[in-house]
């Protein structure tokens, strides 16, 4: 069989992909445009690598949850607190696109085999044991269509249908041949990259917008996490898209789709920086209940909190930090001190709970994903989550420590004259090069102090009663509670997230010269009474998510013909 | 649907309380907790002076002389057991020598009388865990003195037969405490897995700070019990449902006195799993359980429990369970028969219980009744 490893060594296709990109090993970005100082104000069309998460939920999608995904991924960087900026910032090293090669491979053989061709294949061919272009022509066009989010190039079907065809002849057989086929549009740049195509914005003479697929996709992935699926494609083929109320049919009928929990979700895990759950373990010693299995409980009880109160419930954003409503398995059950039983019993099952009214476990702060995450391995850390709230959820920027500091206290956690995270913290904020930043993070990581590293509630620490009090900017609490409560009535919470669900969607930061705009989205996200599904239909909506600045060539795909025809528009103009 | 068991001080949630599982007027200051069963295991007290006589031989020993006995050769012998236990299962050829070691033809686990009495070992030493079944204190034969209560009268014959197994020896883990066996702790592993959680619930009617009248609920669990993050330890605090079925719920009326609960004496029966235990059950059942500091339960549950199950449940891993614990299971077979002291069989005379004492460790758990408030329970039978 021929193998694109046989075809390209890996570090000459990572090359080429780098050329593919534009030039630069991190892609688009604003040093794309060709005059700089458009760069710090204007938005850029952004290239994207899709995320593993994106690429496991693309493969269910176009070919079903049978067909499984193995093999390792390239790691992610998080950029401006966004793994979906980072994706615009990163390429793929030669180990990668090996690995993509043998993930491509492996998909491409459970597509055509015998268990799932029937369902999966639109034709079958005349001879099993030869090629049959026709077949092969059909089956790869279609799926080409959603794995590229647009219609193949005609080079590029029928290059494929080519290789197809002799492998098929190569080897006596059809299946091997449409594989093989298959695994090279697996591997392309132009499925492993969301490359954003624009063309000449006709109502802003001298910008440009994405064209209709690139709009199909930055609404797809925005909205659904995955590709577009029929009808938004053939609404961008129309040019529907385009038009006012032909984006508002699709915006509205994505929103209503049970697909827009897969995209609340990935916009949740990465916001909240959940990726850190693959990473996370604890001391099994001092932790006895913190299993694998709590980790993966963890993540899916946030997750299911977010989209019941945010899509089901249709509540008010900042609500997450003080619902009491959540879903709770047995093992979570356990960390928490709640009993929790299925009607069936299994340890593993899901059911929803209702902490009582001034609990302090209500809220998604109080959850395991919050605080074990951001703590040690063996001990809590006041100032890890001070520092992740003030990032995360209110989108301040905390520095990072200087180097050389000496933590041999603060990690001291059986020193017998400083028994409690407040003291040991305090007497180590009297370095004067650690008080500057653990004073914004330390008064609200310490009202977090009744959750032990691993979740679990406390009321004492080495036996002595832990003081939870605190302020938020000026709100002072006395318990978590109280924190959540102030959390919730921070104007800087909904403000943090508007900002990040544009940023998740554009692959870019806001750019100054949109801070009108972002400040219109958060007086919009108020009047509607903070509720996501309005906020991303806002966003999804906009003509701010589709508009690109002057940008250079090799950022971005401009259709020759069509950068002829926006110079002939602005000349008429 | 009813919830014991409460910690977390202010945040304790209890939806309905334990005085209504069985179906006792709840008292003012009454508490409740649950507690699932980590470790259950025969209550042994090993010393240099409790097998004067030694420790029984290996089960290869064993083997050599019984198939000497029915006619093999020292070459045939040797040659079987030369790579003893050896590996590949069923195929190594000292099985089927082994399983016939009897007669010659007969399955030896599922007929042990075709086997004559190789004479088990059994302990002769002064002190042994347990509890003075039969009410004769130091006058009762065969009995034991506590090691640590030095109270006279002890009955456990169970501990008697075993003791001297070399399998069936251990090392406490606390001196003084009743140790594990090596065997218990390689079943017990096993049955944690496969088998329904064991749920203590006990209401203190004055709390669990004072003396008073105590009621204790042993019952099964609808889900097996639930491992800690090390793969050793049944989690705390995770939530059981207690299964309604009044063969396997057990209700004790008890006093605590300084922290110790002991009960009167009752019927415990709980249905296990069937492949490897199928229950346990105690006759003339006594408890002596004490919640410990860090809230863990702990203590001992004694009786007289049918031999012959037990036995049983040895026979069907028939040389498995022989080379793993180094052990005869025909002998083990005569030594239970032969010092059984309670329930005669009204045909033959014959014992069919053996005093016995397990030592009982668990940690808190959330424990929800399945049955309703007029459930009957073995003891209100």
């Amino acid at each position: 069989m021929i193998r694109i490893s046989k075809l390209m060594p890996m570090a000459a296709a990572a090359a080429c992909l780098t050329l593919w990109l534009g030039g630069s090993p991190f892609g688009s970005g604003p040093g794309a445009y060709a005059d700089p100082s458009l760069a710090a104000t204007a938005p850029s069309a952004v290239t994207r690598r899709i995320s593993e998460e994106q690429y496991r939920q693309i493969i269910a999608d176009v070919f079903g949850t049978s067909i499984k995904v193995g093999g390792r991924f390239e790691p992610e960087i998080r950029r401006d607190g966004l793994l979906a900026v980072g994706a615009g910032q990163i390429s793929v090293t030669p180990s990668g696109l090996e690995q993509y090669a043998t993930m491509a491979h492996n998909i491409a053989g459970q597509v055509v085999s015998d268990e799932h061709r029937r369902t999966l294949l639109p034709c079958k061919p005349a001879d099993a044991r030869a090629a049959d272009d026709a077949c092969a022509k059909r089956f790869l066009a279609d799926v080409g269509r959603y794995l590229f989010r647009r219609p193949l190039k005609a080079e590029e079907l029928d290059s494929r249908v080519a290789i197809a065809s002799s492998t098929a002849k190569a080897l006596h057989d059809f299946y091997a041949g449409l594989s093989e086929a298959l695994s090279t549009i697996l591997v392309s740049p132009n499925f492993l990259f969301r490359k954003e195509t624009v063309e000449p914005d006709p109502e802003h003479p001298g910008q440009y917008r994405l064209d209709g697929y690139s709009k199909a996709s930055q609404l797809s992935f925005f909205l659904w996490n995955s590709v577009p699926d029929r009808e938004l494609l053939a609404a961008a083929e129309k040019g529907d898209l385009n038009a006012r109320d032909g984006l508002d049919r699709q915006v509205d009928r994505m929103i209503a789709s049970p697909r827009l929990e897969a995209g609340v979700r990935a916009f949740f895990s990465d916001m909240l920086g959940f990726d850190e759950f693959s990473t996370l373990s604890k001391d099994p010693v001092i932790y006895p209940k913190f299993g694998f299995q709590v980790i993966e409980d963890a993540r899916e009880q946030t997750l299911r909190t977010i989209v019941d109160h945010l899509l089901r419930r249709q509540g008010d954003y900042r609500d997450l930090f003080t619902t009491p409503n959540t879903f709770l398995t047995a093992r979570l059950g356990s960390i928490y001190g709640v009993p929790v039983v299925s009607p069936d019993g299994w340890p593993d099952a899901w059911v929803p709970y209702a902490y009582p009214q001034g609990d302090p476990r209500a809220g998604i702060l109080a959850q395991v994903s919050f605080v074990a995450i951001h703590a040690h391995p063996g001990r809590s850390s006041p100032t890890l989550r001070g520092k992740a709230l003030r990032e995360l959820v209110l989108c301040q920027k905390v520095p990072s420590p200087p180097p050389n500091v000496n933590f041999t206290l603060v990690n001291d956690v059986k020193n017998s004259e400083f028994k409690t995270a407040r003291e040991r913290l305090t007497a180590h904020r009297t370095e004067p090069t650690c008080a500057g930043c653990h004073k914004i993070m330390d008064p609200i990581g310490l009202g977090m102090e009744n959750f032990d590293s691993d979740g679990e509630f406390r009321l004492r620490e080495n036996g002595v009663a832990i003081d939870t009090s605190g302020e938020l900017d000026g709100m002072k609490f006395t318990d978590p509670v109280g924190l959540d409560k102030a959390v919730h009535d921070d104007p800087a919470t909904p403000a943090c997230l508007v900002n990040k669900v544009y940023a998740y969607a554009a692959g870019r930061d806001p750019a100054k010269s949109e801070a009108e705009w972002m400040k219109s989205l958060g007086q919009s996200f108020a009047e509607e009474g903070y509720k996501v599904p309005a906020l991303l239909k806002t966003i999804a909506t906009s003509d701010e998510l589709y508009r690109v600045g002057p940008t250079a060539m090799g950022a971005v795909d401009i259709p020759r013909a069509k950068l002829a025809s926006g110079k002939q528009e602005e000349e008429q103009r | 649907m009813m919830t014991f068991r409460i910690r977390l001080g202010a945040l304790a949630v209890s939806l309905v309380s334990a005085a209504a599982l069985i179906g006792q007027p709840g008292a003012l200051g009454a508490e409740t907790r649950s507690f699932v069963v980590d470790e259950f295991y025969l209550a042994s007290y090993f010393t240099e002076a409790d097998c004067p006589d030694g420790l029984d031989p290996s089960a290869a020993e064993f083997y050599r002389a019984q198939l000497a006995r029915i006619g093999h050769s020292k070459e045939e012998i040797e040659a079987a057991l030369k790579d003893f236990p050896g590996e590949g299962g069923a195929a190594q050829p000292w099985i089927p020598l082994v399983a016939v070691r009897g007669d010659g033809k007969t399955n030896v686990y599922a007929n042990p009388e075709t086997m004559p009495d190789p004479g088990l070992k059994t302990v002769k030493g002064r002190y042994g865990f347990g509890f003075n079944l039969d009410g004769r204190g130091a006058q009762s034969p065969n009995s034991f003195e506590d090691p640590t209560t030095h109270k006279r009268g002890i009955d456990n014959q169970l501990y008697r037969v075993f003791g001297c197994v070399r399998g069936f020896r251990g090392v406490a883990k606390v001196a003084g405490e009743p140790a594990m066996s090596n065997a218990d702790e390689v079943h017990w592993d096993k049955l944690k897995d496969i088998t329904p959680a064991m749920l203590v619930s006990i209401t203190a009617e004055n709390g669990f700070g004072k003396d008073g009248d105590v009621t204790v609920l042993i019952g099964r669990a609808l889900e097996p019990a639930t491992r800690d993050a090390s793969g050793k330890m049944v989690q705390r605090d995770m939530t059981y449902r207690i299964d309604a079925d009044p063969r396997t719920r057990n209700v004790f009326h008890a006093t605590m006195r300084n922290g110790v609960i002991v009960a009167e004496p009752g019927t415990l029966s709980l249905v296990l799993d069937n492949y490897y235990n199928s229950a346990f059950k105690f006759d003339h059942a006594r408890l002596r359980l004490r919640v410990k500091p860090d809230g863990e339960l702990s203590g001992m549950v004694g009786g007289y429990t049918p031999w012959f199950p037990l036995y049983h449940a040895m026979a069907v891993g028939g040389y498995v369970e022989e080379y793993a614990l180094s052990a005869d299971l025909p002998g083990i077979y005569y030594a239970l028969k032969k010092l059984a002291d309670a329930d005669p069989d009204p045909r033959t005379g014959e014992n069919r219980s053996i005093s016995a004492a397990y030592a009982i460790e668990a940690v808190p758990a959330f424990a929800i009744d399945q049955a309703t408030q007029k459930t009957a329970t073995n003891n209100e039978r």
